[in-house]
């Protein structure tokens, strides 16, 4: 454009503009863009499969009302509420006790770090407002088109940009993986399937439409060092302060596939929308361990996983084989570990569920839910022992950890060989139910951004 | 660990490994035991450094152990075998 216009060239070379707009989208979609099938690279070694290593009977598994069904949030419908009320005093008086006399982890400088690490994230909606989107239709272009493998690559480039480690796509089946979707969110509100146009929500209820099939998930990391502090609050302010950085992922996925006109529905609060960890097995961002959440081949336990659906065409990513189930029915590291003995010692996963709290219709090494929440009350945090002594809550750097990610995945034989080293070089010496490490001795680190490595694995198309 | 100690370190095997070809003989097997020895040892000096980088410095220790020891051990009968043998000649 010349450096001054008349009225009449300005006008004229706006034109312009406006036409190379208008086809831009058109032509960075279907000619500059990849056609080549999206995969997650990994080593060889990790199998993409066809069907997970969990094994699954689809019809069996029900849509859940996560509110009345998880202990998290119903815990009185499994104990007493004299027994709530116990707990309660003693984890007040715990507290109390910890804080005064100073007690690793619980010191005044440890509550405030948890205190500060649960503020910061926006909230979560379950629609953004469409007035603060930047749709195309408001910036006057058409929506954006691509191959479902270019959609899940930008996808996966923009969350990853925005906080998340890792990054799947399921593509929603009636009979199958939509039952994942909860019947209820935890806030009580009916999750309504409909062949409707765009999402909606009311008092008592979210509408989703049908058309939207495909179920993003994403991991955001965990800092090991804090995390194998628990449980202290040094050690639970690692999944307060993950949360937040989620929440912040969601927000802005949700803006960024509203910008390319498509309609986004995250989780409304904490855990909401659908089972994470069923989710992310089947979109193969790891596979399920016998503490029963998700366990990833590049950060190990070190994750939290989250979702968004969406209705833009998406390449579905592959469920994983990379023997990590496979190892955990030789290591009962996290069950030989856990302070409240909620965790299976069974070599192999079960059908049969232990309590109403467990989803019935796939083979998992169910947890104690209501022994678990219960010694939350007494440390005065949500533990993560399980979390912390996996042997693959590691930070990768080391050639060994290679080598055990290679054995893991190729012979099992020697997994069990793997724990030991494990116990030999990384948990010694823990006591039961104590921290790993003094958290006195984190205060003194020099440690990146969030303490996590953001290099530990390479995401590219392949 | 950075690329100028592995450059400095792939200097010094390769080095070795010169100074071997040419100035001692060696037979088909103490090759494979000199490779494999400095092969381990590089492998425990990674682990050792980068097991300190993870904080992690019992693992460090032991893993410079696990490997270090046997590389050293093969590394040395390796080398060793045909230096007594030159020495005698």
């Amino acid at each position: 454009m010349p450096e001054s216009l008349t009225r009449r060239e300005f006008m004229k070379e706006l034109g312009k503009l406006g036409a190379a707009a208008s086809i831009a989208p058109m032509v960075l979609a279907g000619e500059q863009m990849s056609d080549k099938p999206f995969s997650i690279k990994r080593p060889s070694f990790i199998k993409e499969v066809d069907e997970p290593t969990t094994e699954i009977r689809w019809d069996e598994v029900k849509r859940i009302a996560e509110g009345e069904v998880t202990v998290r949030r119903s815990f009185s419908k499994y104990i007493s509420q004299d027994r709530i009320d116990k707990l309660t005093d003693i984890r007040t008086a715990n507290m109390d006790k910890y804080l005064k006399e100073g007690r690793d982890g619980y010191t005044l400088k440890d509550h405030a770090l948890k205190a500060g690490a649960g503020k910061g994230g926006v909230s979560r909606v379950f629609i953004q407002d469409p007035e603060k989107v930047k749709t195309p239709e408001s910036l006057g272009v058409p929506k954006w088109t691509g191959t479902p493998e270019d959609a899940t690559m930008i996808v996966s480039a923009a969350l990853r940009h925005y906080g998340a480690a890792s990054v799947g796509v399921v593509e929603l089946d009636t009979n199958t993986t939509e039952k994942l979707i909860y019947a209820k969110d935890p806030d009580g509100k009916e999750m309504r399937i409909e062949d409707a146009d765009i999402p909606e929500e009311g008092e008592d209820y979210r509408v989703i439409p049908k058309k939207a099939r495909w179920m993003i998930t994403y991991t955001v990391q965990m800092s090991e060092e804090t995390m194998i502090r628990c449980p202290t609050h040094l050690g639970t302010q690692t999944t307060s302060l993950t949360y937040r950085r989620s929440q912040n992922v969601q927000e802005r996925g949700q803006h960024f596939l509203g910008g390319l006109g498509y309609m986004a529905m995250g989780e409304s609060s904490t855990n909401a929308l659908a089972i994470a960890p069923a989710l992310g097995v089947m979109s193969g961002l790891g596979e399920l361990s016998r503490y029963n959440r998700l366990l990833t081949p590049e950060y190990g336990s070190m994750v939290r996983v989250f979702k968004i659906l969406t209705d833009l065409p998406m390449a579905p990513t592959k469920p994983i084989n990379a023997g990590l189930l496979e190892f955990c029915k030789s290591c009962t590291k996290c069950a030989d570990h856990c302070p409240s003995k909620a965790l299976s010692f069974e070599k192999e996963p079960y059908w049969e569920t232990i309590g109403g709290w467990n989803n019935p219709g796939h083979k998992a090494w169910f947890e104690d839910s209501v022994k678990c929440r219960s010694y939350w009350y007494e440390t005065g945090n949500n533990c993560g022992i399980c979390f912390a002594v996996c042997p693959f809550a590691s930070k990768n750097l080391s050639s060994y950890s290679r080598v055990r990610d290679y054995l893991t995945a190729t012979v099992p034989a020697f997994d069990g060989t793997l724990t030991k080293i494990d116990d030999l070089l990384y948990t010694p010496y823990t006591e039961f139910g104590k921290p790993q490490k003094t958290a006195e001795s984190w205060w003194r680190m020099n440690l990146p951004d969030y303490g996590i490595s953001t290099d530990q694995t390479v995401r590219e198309t392949s | 660990m950075s690329v100028t100690l592995w450059l400095i370190l792939g200097a010094v095997v390769g080095i070795g490994f010169f100074l071997t070809a040419t100035k001692m003989k060696l037979t088909w097997y103490e090759w494979v035991l000199a490779v494999l020895g400095s092969i381990l040892i590089l492998f425990a000096i990674q682990n050792y450094a980068t097991s300190q980088v993870e904080l992690e410095a019992r693992a460090a220790g032991y893993l410079l152990l696990m490997f270090g020891l046997p590389g050293v051990i093969l590394a040395a009968i390796g080398f060793f075998l045909p230096w007594k043998r030159s020495k005698k000649a």
